[in-house]
């Protein structure tokens, strides 16, 4: 089955510069329908900041982004957020809500009466329920934990229900079990559905493991784009500034440093 | 023993947010009701429906009639102020994603001071205080939306830039309220203080006032959902479809144009305009759908009432509204938060 805008995410010559500095120079990238992006680079190299891009949060020095094959600046922003959904890295919770109530707002740009509809019930119930998190649903935002705090934003993201998911270190406050959930469930998406994500991420072995693809950010604005299964230590220790060896291990590659 | 209690829709639901309007909607009726018999001279029930007949004919003849007619005028530009002010602290909340922000924060008010102190001063008439408040809020609102536009488009000190901007503008223009005071002489600083402390006193509802209300309650329904994703996600809401720079400036200039309307009529009464979020927001959850109205209605409800207070406890004495207010918010809102603490331990 083919999804509805099964054409995926583009960059065309996209150029970034951040104080100054060239974070990436001219970007021909393409993330297909089905494929499972990891973004690696070091601190600072522009992960969080194409991310951004890519979700029209930063506007790009040169250069264009498309999404589902139309220019992402002259999509109408309802139809965009109907196209792909952000997961910032974090957020502050000024206000009080109940866990159900901030998925349903993700139902934002799919809405069309003042009350939330049974269609949208059930997508945020299906999301509580894929994220392991049914049970708190009525808590209040602000008293959740940090990893508890991050599954209730990646239940809104699938709430949302985009073909194109962008993910900033969605990983980052998760314990081991959690992160392997998402990772899997993220492939699934990928796999089942055809979706496409792109997700920015340090732990390197879990998400290397469930992606596809990777693209590194080297220095002075290059990159670097490959199947996971391509993809040699070298290339990775180069990127990363420190030496990585590849292991194999029952029939995965791992790498350490 | 047990008690079947009436089955009431569950908390959260659309039927429980109308059953919720509908009452406060009523609770406001009758508060009106008896703003206008409560005074110096009571009026009987009865008395009262006679009067409403005679008023809404536009026969005024009875005593009944004439008193009934200056109360409910007044007690209704006291709801469409209380109204306005809590309607616009819901949407300075929501444009600063700051709880603690009220529809005095960024200045507008202390704009409509400067206008009125100033025409109290060199000894203007009473229309002309008015008019001259309203040019002074309205002035402050476009100088900050000049200085400010760019914050209103986000970025990480965005909402820091703007309350700032909105804090020092404030400060100018209590600096010069602090002159204007010192300078006057002592014949005019009593009807200058009062203006400050906030007064209902000769006041009277106005189409304008009646208008901005409508369209701004109006707007608030269009964009509820929009404001409930901003106070939840800031900046990132455009990534649901939510246009950020858009969505600010129109509750910018709503929450102005209510505040600059409710500073005309009745001066800067302090404490409607946080307390009454605050406290609906704790009754009533954060849904914008529903705290809108809701904050709208209670604030009118709150300022009927605390005007009838005013005008009737120390009799013939009228005190200030903005004093009432004070005394009744300070105490109800301390208990809240002891009511937040208890249920957060």
């Amino acid at each position: 089955m083919t999804p509805r805008h099964a054409t995926g995410l583009a960059c065309q010559g996209l150029h970034l510069e951040l104080g100054g500095r060239c974070l990436l120079a001219a970007l021909d990238w393409q993330a297909h329908p089905g494929e499972c992006w990891v973004v690696i680079g070091r601190n600072g190299a522009g992960k969080s900041t194409l991310l951004r891009t890519l979700a029209g949060l930063h506007t790009a020095n040169a250069g264009q982004v498309q999404l589902g094959g139309a220019p992402l600046a002259t999509l109408a922003l309802a139809e965009r957020a109907r196209r792909q959904a952000y997961l910032p890295q974090s957020q502050r919770d000024a206000f009080s809500c109940s866990v159900r109530s901030a998925i349903l707002m993700a139902r934002h740009p799919h809405r069309q009466g003042y009350w939330d509809s049974a269609d949208d019930h059930a997508h945020a119930s299906a999301a509580l329920a894929a994220l392991d998190i049914a049970h708190l649903a009525e808590r209040d935002i602000r008293t959740l934990s940090g990893g508890e705090r991050q599954r209730v934003a990646m239940a809104a993201l699938l709430a949302q229900d985009t073909p194109v998911l962008l993910l900033d270190e969605p990983a980052a406050a998760l314990d081991i079990a959690h992160q392997a959930q998402l990772m899997a469930l993220l492939a699934q998406r990928c796999r089942d559905h055809g979706h496409t994500v792109v997700l920015v991420s340090h732990e390197l072995n879990l998400t290397l493991n469930h992606a596809s693809h990777a693209l590194l950010l080297l220095e002075h604005g290059q990159w670097q784009a490959s199947p996971v299964a391509e993809l040699a230590a070298d290339a990775l220790s180069a990127c990363l500034g420190h030496p990585l060896s590849a292991v194999s291990h029952a029939g995965r590659r791992y790498f350490l440093p | 023993m047990t008690l079947s209690r009436p089955r009431l829709p569950a908390a959260g639901s659309p039927a429980h947010a109308l059953w919720l309007l509908g009452g406060l909607l009523l609770a406001s009726l009758a508060a009106l009701l008896l703003a206008c018999r409560l005074g110096s001279v009571p009026l009987s029930s009865a008395e009262l429906w006679a009067a409403l007949g005679g008023w809404l004919h536009g026969q005024p003849d009875s005593l009944a009639s004439t008193l009934l007619g200056l109360r409910l005028e007044r007690a209704l530009a006291a709801w469409l102020t209380g109204a306005a002010l809590a309607l616009a602290g819901v949407l300075m909340q929501a444009l600063l994603r700051n709880p603690l922000a009220d529809p005095y924060i960024l200045g507008v008010s202390s704009g409509a001071a400067v206008g009125a102190l100033l025409t109290l001063l060199l000894g203007g008439a009473l229309w002309m205080v008015d008019l001259a408040a309203l040019a002074g809020a309205a002035l402050v609102s476009a100088v900050l939306l000049g200085l400010a536009r760019q914050d209103l488009r986000g970025g990480p000190l965005g909402a820091t830039l703007l309350l700032l901007t909105g804090v020092m503008v404030s400060a100018g223009c209590n600096a010069l309220i602090s002159l204007m005071l010192a300078i006057a002489p002592d014949s005019r600083l009593r009807p200058m203080v009062f203006w400050l402390i906030g007064d209902l006193s000769g006041s009277s509802w106005r189409g304008a006032g009646v208008a901005v209300l409508a369209l701004a309650l109006l707007l608030c329904v269009r964009q509820a959902r929009a404001c409930n994703v901003l106070a939840l996600y800031g900046d990132a809401a455009s990534t649901l479809g939510v246009p950020v720079a858009r969505l600010r400036t129109l509750l910018f200039t709503a929450a102005a144009a209510l505040t600059a309307s409710a500073v005309a009529t009745a001066g800067s009464i302090g404490f409607v305009g946080l307390i009454v979020p605050h406290a609906c927001r704790f009754a009533l959850g954060p849904d914008h759908r529903v705290l809108m109205p809701a904050a709208a209605l209670s604030g009118g409800l709150l300022l009927v009432l605390a005007d009838t207070a005013a005008r009737t406890l120390l009799a013939p004495m009228q005190l200030p509204v903005g004093v009432i207010t004070a005394l009744i918010g300070v105490p109800a809102f301390l208990l809240q938060l002891r009511h937040v603490r208890r249920g957060q331990s």
